[in-house]
């Protein structure tokens, strides 16, 4: 039953994958994604790591919801509802595919998988993060708000025009009625 | 068929009606919400929502062709009503469900539908295929002249889903190349002036450019009281800043207003709902920052609105002039333009559901520019 | 095993349908008093509109992405009932998931995709409008709502919604995490796309991603809808309100009926506030909000830290 139901997921992993290659529209493929990457979650949830596959499941249909306002965004109208080929060198990477699926398909089998020993923790999330951070959990955490402001810091850098134009290039820019802010043309919710 | 007879009682038991306004008839218009809501219907809020559509007035000009684009997007069961005066209202709101239980008739109505965009048969479609999305309340391509800015036209070429080409790009208000759509807002839509149609292009949902149409009223028999027509915009604010509970407050003292019911309740019912506007601080928050055209705050705007209307309902009825505070400064189509391009959608509805029923427009020497 | 998802396949969804139709019935009666009609013709609106809307035609528009615009109208009640899978009623719960408060969290973000996909599909401006416009919302409440979700299951110490339910035995979590409650709750209404956050719908963009549907996809919209806010609502009751706890009734009963008294308070806090826009939101929810909620997380921990345990 559980090996039935494995196969279900894995096969429609690959379904979804494939449909993101086939399908016209922008918002199809993105949600082709997300479709495949929901197997992937249940399948790890299959594994018995349930935290870690609910957060996959959240963290994907998340994702791929932003991920189309941006594809539709950027990719303007045209490639997200006309047929559009994004494959690239076709022969050369078909080639590869083959080759590689076929040695890591080997690899599974020949390898002698080491047997079990002992039996596996109460808790398997809170084992699985020892494993792979261990000591280090107070720095990972501290680390991730650090990685999130280096994203925003970089978007905003890079814009070369927004709406904060109005501050000046040092940020200090005053109106000329001597107020400190310079208004902003279109509200925000706090109306600064 | 016991079954199929209970589903199609039940379903003419609460009937959506579009109402269409021709301008110059919100006299009219009143009556029938009046009447709609004491027979337990609703106003729907689109073609898609509506069973039956109900015209107030002879519709002259324009109006026709767009009346006709919206029959045509509502779903059946559907039925289609034309009224001329307050007597026959009672009677045109009977046949509604009469009609609409009628399924031969239906049936044969369906039958007139277009099936694709090149069916011959039936009404025109609501759009052609010159690059917009499609159905909207007016049926794009009632933008009468080529003036709008249809750039859309030369250069795509490609032509996409259904037929229809591919939005072009441009540059919105940051500087971001966004897609261009063109939306024609109004007349037809649920708390819009029934005279003006605002061609908008849009990046998004931003105004980009529009061009400001308005439709000529009509010589209308009667005018509604000055109350009704005060408590009436600010009912349609009310409903563009979403809060219907109180909008549907205000529709009902509106029509108490024109029937001349209760007439004691008025008074202390319009009270607690000016009380419970001016005191929310969530509709200030929502207005802030909008400013109706050439005339300072929105909010304050909607209060006076209120206010004035409360005045006139404690003084004595002699008193007949309009108070300073509702007539206001002439608007042209520039100024109305101006205050709406660059801001979004709901701003704008905000900004046109502002400028109330009393608001003199200055005449155009040219009908279309 | 077999016998409870029966039960779960059947029982469930009738239940959630028949609270949402509960919902339903209590708004119209009371739009109908705003109105001006009897209260009676409110109560039965559901009953003729579901009618209206089997009788009614679908449309088609030319170039609209029919398929995912479909599969989103129906996904709207499919992931109510996925929701209600975990909630404990009393001792039982149809999926006991350890971690049970994770999955409804991933539940609501399907809501995301869906209404986006309600909003895209049409091929229609007003409807575009609308599925972007409850992204951005999406976009203001999300945080604090995961943060908000984080408070109980701090207080006790586990994911899993029976552990939640059993902390709450001395002191139900609504008294001391009071804050999360009203982001839960505020963010329940929002995700339903209701009351004060309803701009994908709202009646300034002409129905938002309402006003292409009409017939049967109209009425799966609607009623989802409600379905998702009784989801919602039914969620709080174990994560705030102590679950099945209670003297005299069953604990499934208590269930159904705090989940009632949540639905009541919405339906009754609901006309107290104009529609929220999502411009207006987002600087509120980012600047003011996440850090209201994250005291509240701050004080929670506080206080489980001293107390080894929820109070």
């Amino acid at each position: 039953m559980t090996f039935i139901l494995f196969g279900f997921f894995a096969v429609l992993a690959i379904a979804g994958g494939i449909a993101v290659f086939v399908v016209n529209s922008m918002a199809r493929a993105t949600y082709a994604l997300a479709v495949s990457f929901v197997a992937v979650g249940a399948m790890i949830v299959m594994l018995h790591l349930d935290y870690i596959g609910v957060i996959t499941i959240l963290m994907m249909i998340m994702e791929m919801a932003i991920m189309a306002v941006f594809m539709v965004m950027f990719m303007g109208m045209n490639p997200a509802l006309m047929p559009m080929d994004m494959t690239h060198d076709k022969r050369r990477s078909a080639v590869l595919a083959v080759v590689v699926f076929i040695a890591l398909a080997v690899a599974i089998f020949v390898i002698p998988w080491p047997a079990r020993t002992g039996s596996p923790a109460a808790d398997l999330t809170q084992s699985l993060g020892d494993a792979i951070m261990g000591s280090k959990m107070l720095v990972m955490l501290t680390i991730s708000p650090v990685l999130f402001a280096t994203i925003v810091a970089g978007l905003v850098l890079a814009n070369p025009r927004g709406r904060y134009d109005r501050y000046g290039d040092d940020l200090d820019r005053e109106t000329s009625d001597g107020n400190a802010d310079p208004e902003d043309p279109i509200r925000g919710g706090i109306g600064r | 068929m016991g079954v199929t007879a209970a589903i199609t009682r039940a379903a003419t038991r609460r009937v959506h009606v579009l109402i269409v306004e021709v301008p110059g008839h919100s006299l009219l218009r009143m009556h029938a919400q009046v009447a709609i809501t004491e027979m337990g219907w609703v106003e729907a809020i689109g073609p898609a929502d509506a069973d039956a559509l109900l015209v107030c007035g002879s519709p002259t000009g324009i109006l026709p062709s767009i009346i006709d684009a919206v029959w045509a997007q509502i779903p059946s069961p559907r039925h289609r009503v034309v009224l001329t005066d307050t007597v026959s209202l009672t009677d045109a709101l009977i046949d509604i469900p009469v009609a609409l239980r009628d399924d031969k008739l239906q049936r044969r109505d369906a039958g007139t539908r277009r099936l694709t965009l090149d069916d011959a048969r039936g009404p025109d479609p609501a759009a052609s295929a010159d690059g917009e999305s499609m159905p909207n309340e007016h049926g794009g391509t009632r933008d009468a002249d080529g003036d709008m800015d249809m750039d859309m036209d030369m250069d795509m070429d490609m032509s996409g889903p259904a037929g229809i080409a591919l939005a072009g790009g441009d540059q919105d208000r940051d500087g971001l190349e966004m897609d261009v759509t063109h939306l024609s807002i109004g007349p037809i839509l649920p708390a819009w002036p029934a005279d003006l149609i605002v061609h908008a292009t849009l990046h998004g949902d931003v105004v980009a450019d529009a061009r400001i149409e308005r439709i000529p009223r009509s010589a209308e028999p009667e005018q509604p009281p000055v109350l009704a027509t005060l408590i009436d915009d600010a009912a349609r604010l009310l409903e563009v800043a979403g809060w219907e509970p109180t909008a549907l407050s205000l529709a009902r003292i509106r029509g108490d207003v024109i029937t001349g019911r209760d007439v004691d309740r008025l008074r202390p019912q319009l009270r607690r709902t000016l009380v419970r506007v001016r005191r929310s601080r969530t509709l200030r928050w929502s207005l802030a920052g909008i400013d109706a055209v050439q005339r300072g705050a929105l909010r304050i705007r909607l209060l006076a609105w209120l206010d004035t209307a409360l005045e006139l309902l404690e003084s004595p009825p002699k008193a007949r002039k309009i108070p300073e505070v509702i007539s206001l400064r002439v608007i042209s189509e520039d100024d109305l333009r101006e205050a709406i391009v660059g801001r979004e959608l709901s701003e704008t509805r905000l900004i046109v559901a502002g400028l109330g029923t009393h608001q003199p427009w200055q005449s155009a020497e040219v009908t279309h520019e | 095993m077999s016998d409870t998802s029966i039960a779960a396949v059947l029982l469930l969804p009738l239940g959630v349908v028949a609270l949402a139709g509960v919902a339903a019935s209590a708004n119209g009666a009371l739009d109908a008093r705003s109105k001006g009609a009897p209260m009676r013709s409110g109560f039965a609106a559901p009953l003729w509109d579901a009618a209206r809307l089997l009788r009614q035609q679908r449309r088609t528009i030319p170039g609209a992405d029919s398929l995912l615009w479909r599969i989103a109208g129906a996904g709207l009640g499919i992931a109510a009932v996925l929701k209600v899978l975990v909630i404990p009623f009393g001792g039982f719960t149809f999926a006991d998931l350890p971690v049970g408060l994770v999955w409804f969290n991933a539940m609501d973000v399907l809501l995301w995709a869906l209404w986006w996909l309600l909003g895209w599909g049409a091929n229609s401006t007003w409807s575009l409008v609308g599925g972007y416009r409850f992204l951005a919302q999406a976009l203001s409440y999300e945080i604090p709502l995961m943060f908000a979700l984080t408070a109980p299951a701090i207080g006790a110490g586990s994911l899993r919604l029976l552990d939640v339910q059993a902390a709450q035995q001395h002191l139900w979590f609504i008294v001391w995490m009071p804050v999360a409650f009203m982001v839960f709750a505020a963010s329940v209404v929002a995700f339903s796309s209701w009351g004060p956050f309803h701009t994908a719908l709202g009646e300034d963009i002409g129905g938002g991603v309402l006003s292409e549907l009409s017939g049967i996809d109209r009425l799966l919209v609607l009623g989802g809808r409600y379905a998702v806010l009784v989801a919602g609502a039914a969620f709080s009751v174990p994560l705030f309100l102590g679950g099945g706890a209670g003297p005299l009734l069953p604990a499934s009963v208590w269930v159904v009926v705090k989940t009632c008294l949540v639905l009541a308070a919405l339906l009754g806090l609901r006309r107290l506030f104009p529609m929220v826009r999502p411009d207006r939101l987002a600087e509120i929810a980012w600047v003011i909000v996440v850090p209201v909620v994250l005291v509240q997380l701050a004080v929670v921990a506080v206080v489980v830290g001293v107390n080894g345990g929820a109070l």
